[in-house]
């Protein structure tokens, strides 16, 4: 059994009535399997959020169905073992962070002493535990987000949704919420967030799904999309004479100056690198160093996503 | 139940804090005593006026209460979104509206009872009586208030703040007004709006019920079974109102 399901979800939305109607999400459909962390990847206005808030149950999908675990989410009860986090961290400003933490554990049907160690516990994971008795008004907007995670991890849940969860974190916070998720993950949670950082999508998530307009463009592991961005390599080396260039040149290498003394020769990845080095080898160049060159993932999953289609069709 | 209290005992801590609240129960408490006053300008008994002026002004500060309170409330917590806090939760979404219905309700009527308790002891103090009709129109202007809060929250969900409190605003005009649509009037020029005005006359009570000003001051006293059939008659339109707003809640897109 997945953990979550669309099964070919669209959302009409319209601003206000006098707006035309606009597709967010468009015959969406993935699947996220039990365990592990899975990075939610979209340009702006891709659907994300539009997407998440219908697997609370916060939106309701214009066709299509979602699941979680099994469950239709527009059953409130698919919720039960189910944590949310958004960019925004919506809490209760009359209420300190204890009182908010004890709200949502009573909502979860954790009352009494039970409750008062879960919450202690919780505020204690997100390094909040000073803050106990101060008002959720007083806290930064970093501290306001740790204490929608400790919200979070009351009640045990088996999935958590969050939507740019490390978005007003300063880097211990970011460091905290990394840390958090992969221990979560070791435990057998599963994790679906969506981010705009990059890095957290290359260092935290096993797979990812990527949306562009409201439609799917990815849904798989990371590796691939790796090897997609593998462009080439670039060849550091002293500059050449002209008439060696032109006939790397002709062979299909490019050749760029890089500063007075060195040429850059990159090698596509259609082409053999070794062979270019046996070329530079006989000429007797001394080659510099070698490395990879990579497309950005900012590239691949925001500027140009369709190109991840060919790899999730193969 | 355990979480209609809960959502209850949380809008209750929320709007106690709301600072509206305390600015509107310490105009209608400065009225309520100013009012004494008024009594030596008039050609009535001291004490009548001062009854007429006092649940009055109870009326018109809890529609005030009731709109500021209300839609304020609900309203603010639907447009910031931190109704997400429970929404996402387990729960089916009526019990949200029901908790934020009683938890304001209590708010309203312990300012209420409080504006009552103002107005009692100003009565006393003037050497008036408690009588059972002024504890009889104090309670059917809590009845009233209820409806109000429940009409609030019913424009809550489906409108903006500020459009919820004008309608429900315009609720309670129509409402005191309810006696005037007389129908009879234009059943010869066009059924269409004789159908329309009854329509209105139907799903909005006649709020004049709940006003006993005029029996209060003048000592006709109201019979048990007037007072049974309003208190039905409000707490009937409460559920209406409450089961379409949850009706609504539970379909609507946050």
């Amino acid at each position: 059994m997945n953990a979550l399901e669309l099964v070919s979800v669209t959302k009409i939305m319209q601003k206000h009535f006098w707006t035309p109607k606009f597709i967010a999400v468009d015959a969406l459909s993935f699947t996220v399997a039990q365990g592990g962390i899975v990075g939610f990847v979209g340009p702006n206005g891709a659907g994300k959020t539009t997407s998440i808030k219908m697997l609370l149950g916060l939106l309701a999908p214009t066709k299509g169905s979602l699941y979680i675990n099994g469950v239709s989410a527009h059953v409130p009860a698919s919720r039960k073992k189910v944590a949310f986090i958004a960019e925004q961290p919506y809490l209760y400003a009359h209420l300190s962070a204890r009182e908010s933490l004890i709200l949502s554990a009573n909502l979860l049907g954790i009352f009494g002493e039970e409750a008062t160690t879960a919450v202690v516990a919780a505020l204690e994971r997100v390094d909040l535990a000073s803050a106990t008795n101060k008002p959720v008004k007083e806290l930064s907007k970093g501290m306001q987000q740790r204490l929608s995670m400790a919200s979070a991890l009351l009640g045990n849940p088996d999935i958590f949704i969050f939507d740019e969860p490390m978005s007003g974190l300063d880097p211990l916070g970011r460091t905290l919420f990394r840390s958090l998720f992969l221990d979560l993950a070791s435990t057998g949670k599963t994790i679906f967030f969506s981010t705009h950082i990059l890095d957290d999508i290359e260092q935290l998530c096993q797979s990812i799904v990527v949306i562009s307009h409201g439609k799917l463009m990815y849904n798989g592991p990371m590796k691939p999309i790796l090897e997609l961005g593998f462009a080439g390599t670039d060849i550091h080396v002293p500059l050449l004479a002209d008439a060696l260039a032109t006939k790397l040149f002709e062979m299909g290498f490019t050749l760029t100056q890089s500063g007075a003394h060195d040429h850059i020769l990159f090698v596509p990845k259609n082409l053999d690198p070794t062979h270019a080095q046996k070329i530079l080898y006989d000429n007797g160049i001394f080659i510099t160093s070698i490395q990879r060159r990579m497309t950005s993932l900012e590239d691949l999953l925001y500027r140009s996503p369709q190109s991840l289609a060919s790899i999730f069709v193969s | 139940m355990n979480t209609i209290f809960i959502i209850t005992k949380n809008t209750f801590s929320e709007s106690i804090r709301n600072k509206i609240l305390y600015t509107i129960f310490g105009f209608a408490a400065a009225i309520i005593i100013l009012s004494i006053s008024f009594g030596e300008w008039s050609v009535f008994a001291r004490v009548q006026v001062m009854e007429d002026f006092g649940l009055a002004t109870m009326s018109i500060a809890g529609l005030m209460l009731a709109v500021f309170i209300g839609v304020g409330l609900l309203g603010r917590e639907i447009e910031s979104k931190t109704s997400y806090a429970i929404l996402v939760k387990p729960l089916p979404r009526y019990l949200f509206v029901i908790g934020k219905y009683l938890g304001l309700c209590a708010t309203l009527l312990l300012t209420f009872f409080l504006m009552a308790l103002i107005f009692c002891i100003t009565i006393v103090w003037l050497g008036g009586a408690l009588t059972m009709g002024i504890a009889t129109s104090i309670l059917l202007i809590g009845i009233e208030m209820m409806i109000i809060v429940a009409v609030s929250i019913l424009f809550s969900v489906y409108t903006t703040t500020t459009l919820a409190a004008l309608f429900t605003l315009g609720f309670y005009c129509i409402g005191h007004y309810n006696d005037l649509l007389d129908v009879s009037v234009f059943e010869k020029s066009s059924p269409i709006l004789v159908l329309l005005l009854k329509i209105v006359y139907i799903v909005i009570p006649n709020l004049e019920h709940f006003n006993i000003r005029a029996a209060v001051i003048y000592g006709s006293g109201m019979s048990p079974l007037y007072i049974g059939s309003t208190v039905a008659y409000g707490l009937l339109f409460v559920t209406f109102f409450l089961v379409l707003a949850c009706n609504g809640f539970s379909r609507k897109d946050i």
